[in-house]
């Protein structure tokens, strides 16, 4: 059973990392023009140089 | 044709509109740079986005450029002179696209807080649920026998780990709710939900220290998880309401063109405009405060202040007020008062005194909560008693078996039943172009008998139509000179005529309120007033100001146009069926008897009030209301908003006046009024729905009490009944998508 000590903490981890990559997304504004980050793919980043 | 003139009425030439100056809108940002955010009109697609984002991307003095797709907007910053925000602006008309100027709006600010407040939350409980579930789903296939006292001690301790400073963190939206509505005497839905969360995680950290198996943390996380999900769609759905009032009527209006002592013209804010500052007003837009008349002749429209149909003409000198729209050439005008000191301000005054005299509206989910949360908490306290001296058991043991009443019966499902089907409601609604803009707007409008219309602009199309016949050439002639002008009446002929072949005439000139002249084949040709056209005052009292005269060499006699402002096309059939549904329908208006009676007639209205004044509209809707009618007002004016405020429920077409607008409940986009009667048709239906969830709910919790009282419940069961509630809460909601009761 010591593997589920492991197991638990391998899955918190993950868990946690989902979590700061969400609140990291949230921080940056990434939720603030939805519509236009789905455009965004479509720009060849060689073309342009956006100032964030 | 003829190159357009204006009479000379000032020394100084108008400065064109893409000259004005866009500095007076830069703004400092935190980090001390200037900053600015305009509308971009013309952007579809993602080509449009780098192309406008790359005009930016060499200057090494700008800081940021974005383009925010879904609302238009181009923020800039930059390190530098204030003044290059106009060659931002020709940097980006040159290449094609139209840029409009955008006051900063503080409630936007908020939203954005707000938002970002509910998706960490959400985030976080997400993430907790997630975990706890993982953990709980091996607590629950296992008994202490088969996985060991330990073990079970361990994973419940890891779950607490998570789930505590999770709903901690995440339940503060509901916590802040709660805690508000108690403060102010009041319950809401978010108290139970409040007390059920504290209460539930009390217990299950006692239950667990004392190494206990009645351990709800997977529960109490999994239901926060859910309420939060509805509560961000249900401010996403509020926010897109918004969103698209603001772009609808603020933009525009909250910027005004300043002249300053050089003759140069920039623009400024509205709030910022100041007593004795000069300001241009263009054909069409609005006068901002109350001011001075400094041109000397203008025509304006004043339906929005008192319901006329008629634009009036004013002098030099004359006092103008807010609210009233230039129809004639541009104007300008010395302010008096600023704008919060405005006529304004004594229809603020109003709206404030309907505010405080309306009954305060109990939302069904809150009227059911002030009920429910007592009854509830009541009964668990009642079954603590009598386990513990009926039964004599054990203390400990009696409040589990009470707080698992609290926590089976907590109001997930409730919460719910009135938040997806008023976003279901509202999304359903956006597409048949109604914009819900206050939460409670559909249930309100629901409740209504009564419902009382304002004629000009909410009813009329608020622009005037030509009437009668008239042969082809003289309405030609009279179109080619009506071309040259923006007065409604010229509008009108030009409409009438719609052919594109006009007549070349020379030397135009517009005398605001008077009428044109120009020539046609070196003859003179005149048309307006009776006055401009036959060079005397008319004899008779006949009302002459819906008639607009022509004089040409063709016709001996000035010929008579005759002008009405039209119905909108579907007046007749909207009132028709808001009558056949049981309702009652009154007009109500500022203008002339006269013109009120045939329209009345003309749209089968029984009731109907003419020449009143913004007071007198909120009295009359104070009188029904005393009478104890609930009253759904429609208007677009000025002279409506107190009525609007005070009235059960408000709609205004999207025409309407920025403020009234702003007042009004629900917005109809375009030029029907049938989707009025739609949002009435959808709110009964969400009515009908909303009742079903809530009975579904208290079925649910009817079934599920004696079980919890009887001690049968354990946290798997709690799980799954408090989930599986919900779901079929939703499930049923979204029938309101099809058209079947």
């Amino acid at each position: 059973m010591d593997i589920l000590i492991y197991l638990i903490g391998a899955a918190l981890l993950l868990g946690l990392l989902g979590l700061g990559g969400f609140l990291w997304s949230l921080k940056t504004n990434q939720y603030e023009d939805l519509e236009g980050e789905a455009r965004r793919i479509l720009i060849d980043d060689d073309e342009m140089d956006p100032k964030k | 044709m003829a190159e357009k003139k204006h009479t000379p009425l000032q020394s100084n030439d108008h400065t064109p509109i893409e000259e004005v100056s866009f500095s007076g809108l830069v703004y400092k940002n935190n980090k001390g740079e200037n900053a600015v955010e305009f509308l971009i009109e013309g952007v579809h697609c993602a080509a449009c986005i780098q192309k406008i984002e790359t005009l930016f991307s060499h200057d090494p003095d700008i800081k940021k450029a974005r383009l925010n797709f879904s609302q238009r907007k181009l923020s800039l910053t930059w390190h530098g002179e204030i003044k290059r925000v106009d060659e931002f602006v020709h940097r980006i008309k040159k290449s094609g696209y139209g840029v409009q100027a955008f006051a900063r709006d503080v409630f936007e600010q908020s939203h954005k807080k707000e938002s970002r407040f509910l998706l960490f939350s959400l985030g976080v409980a997400g993430f907790a649920a997630g975990n706890v579930m993982l953990l709980s789903v091996g607590l629950w296939i296992t008994t202490a026998e088969s996985m060991g006292q330990n073990m079970r001690e361990l994973l419940h301790w890891i779950s607490a780990l998570i789930a505590v400073p999770a709903i901690c963190v995440a339940g503060r939206p509901f916590f802040y709710s709660a805690y508000n509505a108690l403060k102010h005497g009041r319950t809401n839905m978010d108290v139970p939900i409040s007390v059920a969360l504290i209460i539930t995680s009390c217990v299950s950290l006692y239950e667990m220290a004392a190494g206990g198996e009645h351990v709800y943390f997977d529960s109490c996380i999994m239901l926060l998880f859910l309420l939060l999900i509805g509560r961000y769609l249900d401010f996403m759905a509020k926010r897109a309401a918004d969103r698209s009032a603001i772009d609808l009527m603020e933009t525009v209006d909250n910027v005004s063109m300043l002249v300053n002592e050089d003759g140069s013209v920039t623009q400024i804010v509205t709030k910022d405009i100041n007593v004795g500052m000069v300001l241009r007003i263009l054909s069409g837009q609005t006068l901002p405060t109350d001011s001075i008349l400094i041109t000397k002749r203008a025509s304006l429209d004043t339906k929005l202040l008192t319901g006329e149909s008629v634009p009036k003409t004013y002098h030099a000198l004359q006092n103008v007020h807010a609210g009233m729209v230039n129809v004639g050439g541009p104007i300008d005008i010395r302010v008096e008062k600023t704008p919060q000191n405005s006529i304004l301000k004594d229809i603020m005054e109003l709206v404030e005194q309907a505010k405080q005299s309306k009954s305060f509206f109990m939302r069904l989910a809150d009227r059911i909560s002030s009920l429910y949360t007592p009854i509830i908490h009541v009964l668990a306290l009642a079954v603590f008693f009598v386990w513990l001296f009926v039964f004599g058991l054990i203390w400990q043991e009696a409040m589990m078996i009470a707080v698992t009443v609290l926590i089976i019966t907590c109001p997930c499902a409730l919460a719910l039943a009135v938040t997806i089907v008023n976003m279901l409601a509202s999304n359903k609604l956006l597409k048949d172009h109604v914009i819900i803009r206050s939460s409670d707007a559909l249930e309100k409008l629901g409740t209504i008998d009564t419902v009382v219309f304002d004629k000009t602009g909410t009813l009329t199309k608020g622009f005037s139509r030509l009437t009668g016949g008239y042969d082809v050439d003289s309405l030609k002639l009279a179109a080619s000179l009506a071309s040259y002008s923006q007065h409604p009446y010229s509008k009108a002929i030009v409409n009438a005529y719609g052919g594109e072949a006009l007549f070349q005439l020379d030397e135009v000139e517009e005398q605001a309120g008077l009428g044109l002249i120009g020539y046609y084949k070196g003859k003179e040709v005149r048309l307006g007033s009776y006055e401009w056209v036959h060079g005397s005052k008319p004899v008779s009292d006949i009302d002459h100001t819906s008639t607009v005269y022509l004089k040409s060499e063709q016709s001996s006699k000035p010929i008579a146009f005759t002008f009405k402002d039209g119905l909108k096309d579907d007046a007749f059939e909207t009132i028709k069926t808001f009558k056949n549904a049981g309702l009652d329908v009154h007009l109500l208006s500022g203008d002339k008897s006269r013109v009120l009676e045939g329209l009345a007639q003309e749209l089968e209205i029984e009731t109907y009030l003419s020449e009143k004044d913004p007071k007198e509209k909120f009295e009359y809707i104070q009188t029904l209301q005393r009478k104890g009618h609930a009253v759904l007002m429609v208007g677009d004016g000025l002279n409506d908003v107190a009525a609007m405020a005070l009235a059960d429920v408000s709609m205004a077409p999207s025409s309407a006046f920025n403020m009234a607008g702003k007042q009004a409940d629900l917005i109809v986009i375009g030029e029907r009024l049938m989707p009025m009667y739609e949002a009435y048709k959808q709110s009964l239906k969400a009515k009908s729905l909303i009742k079903q969830n809530i009975a579904l709910a208290l079925l649910y919790n009817i079934v599920a009490i004696p079980f919890a009282m009887m001690g049968m419940v354990t946290p798997l069961i709690a799980a799954l009944s408090m989930s599986a509630s919900s779901l079929i809460v939703i499930l049923n909601s979204f029938r309101i998508k099809k058209w079947i009761f």
